[in-house]
């Protein structure tokens, strides 16, 4: 596996994100209140909200244009939403 | 052999002394025990139930004939001992002369009495053994008159007595208010009133002069020329330690008898015990210290190791019918601090000092319930800073159980609380549930409670729970969010009572069901801590929605827009010139005029938006938190200045006003606007506050809106100047930010708690000076442009992706 570094986990506050720039698009890094890091694509399935910019709480997001709500750990979009 | 121990006066202590010298050992001593009462140990302190009749002297007996016997004890009783002689280690008692190898003097205290004309009348009596307590309870015919002096603990425990025997009974007290070394003028004057409401008559300030009579008692005269008839006068004005028999034996004597840790007075084969006693200066006539005392005393005379250290001491009024209970030291000092609890209407009043982080004192009337709990924190000094807020509630507003609200409230007594509005408490809603006020608008109807600020609501449905039990079914109220059963109000009730100040504490204390919350509650709850702490919590930014953690409102592509603040929707040319420099250089694809008098810079890209506040704030404009749960825009006409119809300077008071309340978070946004006549074109009718200027002053008005629901405000209050102006705005939007819940506009908050409500809070001017200070500890905080903030060097990082791998991918 190739690792590629983007830095510190220090640069991501916690129950927050950061944003990683791809040439496939925008992953959102996020870290949890209990450090436990995970990254999802940056842009909800809904309307393509940056999910980075959602609240973080336990180990889910919610979007901040619609607040649908992501599981960080499977991706599945919570209480009936569609997944990612 | 065994030693010969004598032992004088059977007290309280000595009794207390043979029990644990007989039980440690009971073979070290041969013991006599002399007494001048004619009879043994009795718990004196219970000598106020016997004269009120409600006890026997049988019943107060500690030590009968029977106990000495047992345990070897000889007793000497009905004479007194007259002489120590040391050299020769005898006491005399009625000429006879005992042996001693160690001796304890335990003669106790003597009444004080007042060397007025008269006091050696029949019919004066003090108030100290059974002697006493059987003259009083001699006289005691109905209708009979007694004047008590002395309005202390023992004075107002004859006085109940005798009452009860159905005497007439007048109290007279020099000093001021009743039981002054136990209680403060407060608590003081509700035991007056609660004893005058029993038909005893209280004279403070009062100072005996005379007692007048020939054969025997027939009246007390006092110095201002009262006069009391009296059939008996009981003088209950202090006592002195009876130290006669050691000063005679030239022993160490202060004031009382001194001795040392162990109990030993200068004469190393003598030891005292009791009221008669003074250790490192300090008298003790209350009857914990006294038994600590004993059990030391026991101990040295067995040749252990044994310290007595007084500890604090707590009293109660053997009263019946009178709650009295005081703990510590209640009095004023530098450094010290009071929490006070008053309910006049039902005669409660608690009052708590603290210093530093430790409970000092405390004074109870009325509902002493958890006095002991107090006294406990008093004794161990107890840090007491984490429960401070709720700690005149007593246990049960403290630690774990809160987790389960109802099971604190099934825990408060039925004098508590519920409903500080109406002042109703606990008791008068079961007793309405019972009568079959079965729903919230029953309990509402009869009871009142709840019918307010309805900021109870919640705590008055679980009332309902615990009483109805599985037959009540809630709940109008629907909970805050999926993570907790709490309702708004009581999430930030419970704030405030148990002090929480942090997000985990209130999820913790609470019982919230959700790890980390979500996005309902966070931003809610920062929000009460906010409001609620200004000074102490700190403001969680990863608990904001978006606009509010980045400062612009997001658009639907992920951008964000940009709005100066335009004080009262004024500007210049340069401010102008800047915003449009700023639109060009970062491309902003819209440029606005906003309903708020301002201008909007709409598409900002987020990594573009430090450099632009940068921009913006290098031409002196700050952040219009157009995004905010806070003070938007203040919206003015043009008045006096150039308006031929304007009354006052709208325009300046609209700029005083955004500049008095910006930067202050509010449980919704809100707007105001302020007009200069009655033509109202600045709209301020239909704002969260509006101001229409009149020739006389300014009209407040509030709780309007303009948005899904359109309302046009309510009249709040007229103002004579612009400070009043300002100050009741502030104090205004300050009552708001204290009590609404969190998305509530004002409108929504003044249809709950009523405009009469929030007009009674402003009118009260006590109150509105408090919110207005409130107001302002918070904007000492608050009140900074988060444009200057968050472009300071250590943050602009944060703004930009953590990483760019866009080319690392296309290599």
């Amino acid at each position: 596996m190739n690792w590629i570094d983007i830095g510190a986990l220090a640069d991501i506050p916690q129950q927050g994100a950061r944003v990683v720039k791809t040439a496939q698009g925008c992953v959102a890094v996020f870290r949890t209140a209990k450090d436990r890091e995970f990254a999802i694509d940056d842009s909800c399935p809904h309307k393509g909200g940056p999910l980075s910019e959602g609240i973080v709480h336990g180990t889910s997001v919610t979007c901040p244009l619609h607040a649908w709500v992501f599981s960080l750990e499977t991706g599945m979009a919570q209480g009936g939403m569609k997944g990612l | 052999m065994k030693q010969k121990l004598v032992v004088i006066g059977a007290g309280m202590a000595s009794g207390r002394v043979l029990e644990s010298l007989t039980e440690l050992a009971p073979d070290a001593f041969d013991i006599t025990l002399f007494n001048a009462e004619p009879r043994g140990n009795y718990n004196r302190i219970m000598l106020s139930p016997v004269l009120s009749g409600e006890k026997t002297y049988a019943e107060i007996v500690t030590h009968d004939e029977a106990w000495y016997a047992t345990r070897g004890v000889k007793t000497v009783l009905g004479h007194a001992v007259t002489k120590i002689d040391r050299d020769a280690k005898t006491v005399t008692s009625a000429g006879v002369e005992t042996h001693y190898d160690q001796l304890i003097i335990a003669t106790g205290s003597a009444p004080f009495i007042i060397p007025v004309q008269g006091h050696k009348l029949p019919g004066v009596v003090t108030y100290r053994d059974l002697e006493d307590t059987n003259a009083m309870i001699a006289a005691a015919k109905p209708g009979a008159k007694a004047v008590v002096i002395g309005g202390g603990l023992l004075g107002l425990e004859a006085a109940a007595g005798m009452q009860l025997r159905g005497m007439e009974v007048v109290v007279i007290h020099i000093m001021g208010h009743l039981m002054e070394r136990q209680l403060d003028p407060a608590a003081g004057y509700l035991l007056q009133k609660s004893l005058e409401a029993r038909g005893m008559k209280i004279h403070c300030k009062g100072a005996t002069k005379a007692i007048l009579g020939h054969e025997r008692v027939e009246a007390v005269l006092l110095e201002d020329g009262t006069v009391y008839d009296a059939d008996i006068v009981c003088m209950a004005v202090g006592i002195r330690p009876e130290v006669r028999l050691a000063n005679d034996a030239h022993l160490d004597v202060g004031r009382g008898i001194t001795v040392n840790d162990a109990m030993q007075t200068s004469d190393p084969s003598i030891w005292a015990v009791g009221e008669c006693v003074e250790h490192n200066k300090q008298l003790f006539g209350l009857v914990a210290p006294l038994y600590d005392q004993a059990k030391v005393l026991a101990q040295a005379l067995l040749g252990q190791d044994s310290a007595f250290r007084p500890v604090q001491t707590a009293t109660k009024l053997k009263v019946t019918g009178c709650d009295l209970f005081s703990a510590g030291d209640f009095a004023d000092g530098p450094g010290r601090e009071d929490i006070v609890f008053r309910d006049p209407a039902r005669g409660v009043y608690k009052r708590l000092v603290i210093e530093g982080d430790k409970l000092l004192g405390a004074v109870m009337y009325g509902d002493t319930a958890d006095g002991n709990w107090f006294f406990g924190l008093i004794k161990d000094g107890t840090d007491v800073t984490p429960m401070r807020e709720t700690l005149i509630f007593g246990p049960a507003y403290q630690g774990g159980a809160q987790a389960d609200p109802m099971a604190a409230v099934a825990a408060l007594p039925l004098s508590a609380e519920i409903c500080g509005c109406n002042g109703v408490c606990k008791g008068k809603i079961v007793d309405a549930i019972l009568g079959g006020a079965t729903t919230l608008d029953l309990v509402r109807a009869t009871t009142k409670a709840s019918s307010s600020c309805g900021t109870c609501t919640g705590l008055v449905e679980q009332v309902m729970a615990v009483t109805l039990g599985d037959s009540f079914t809630a709940n109008a109220n629907p909970t805050m969010c999926k993570c907790t059963d709490h309702t708004h109000e009581d999430v930030r009730r419970l704030i405030k009572s148990i002090g929480l100040k942090s997000i985990p504490a209130v999820m913790q204390e609470l019982g919230w069901r959700s790890v980390g919350g979500c996005a309902s509650c966070r931003p809610a709850l920062n929000y009460y801590l906010i409001a609620d702490w200004p000074t102490e919590y700190v403001d969680d930014r990863q608990s904001r929605f978006v606009n509010e953690r980045n400062h612009g409102n997001i658009q639907k592509d992920g951008t964000y827009s940009v709005v100066p603040r335009m004080w009262g929707g004024v500007t210049t040319p340069d401010e102008l010139r800047a915003i449009a420099d700023a639109a060009d250089k970062y491309n902003v694809p819209l440029v606005k005029v906003t309903g708020g008098q301002r201008i909007d810079l709409l598409g900002v890209k987020k990594q573009d938006l430090p450099a632009m506040w940068q921009d913006l704030n290098a031409a002196g404009m700050v952040s219009g938190h157009a995004y905010a749960k806070g003070l938007r825009t203040v919206k003015t006409c043009v008045g006096t200045d150039f308006c031929r119809f304007g009354t006052q300077d709208s325009t300046g008071l609209g700029i005083k006003l955004e500049k008095l309340l910006w930067g202050s978070w509010t449980p919704a946004k809100v707007k105001l606007g302020v007009s200069g006549c009655p033509r109202n074109c600045a709209e301020a009718t239909c704002k969260d506050v509006g101001v229409v200027c009149v020739d006389s002053g300014y009209e407040i008005s509030v709780a309007g809106a303009a948005g899904m629901d359109v309302r046009e405000t309510e009249f709040l209050c007229n103002a004579i100047t612009e400070a009043e102006t300002m100050e009741i705005i502030a104090a205004f939007v300050q009552l708001y930010r204290e009590n609404s819940r969190y998305l509530h506009r004002i409108y929504k908050w003044v249809a709950k708690v009523g405009l009469g409500w929030c007009q009674e809070q402003i009118a009260d001017l006590t109150v509105r000076h408090a919110l207005y200070d409130r107001f302002m500890l918070s904007q000492s905080v608050y009140q900074v442009d988060p444009w200057a903030e968050l472009t300071k060097p250590d943050r602009l990082a944060q703004w930009a992706p953590m990483a760019d791998l866009s080319l690392e991918a296309a290599e």
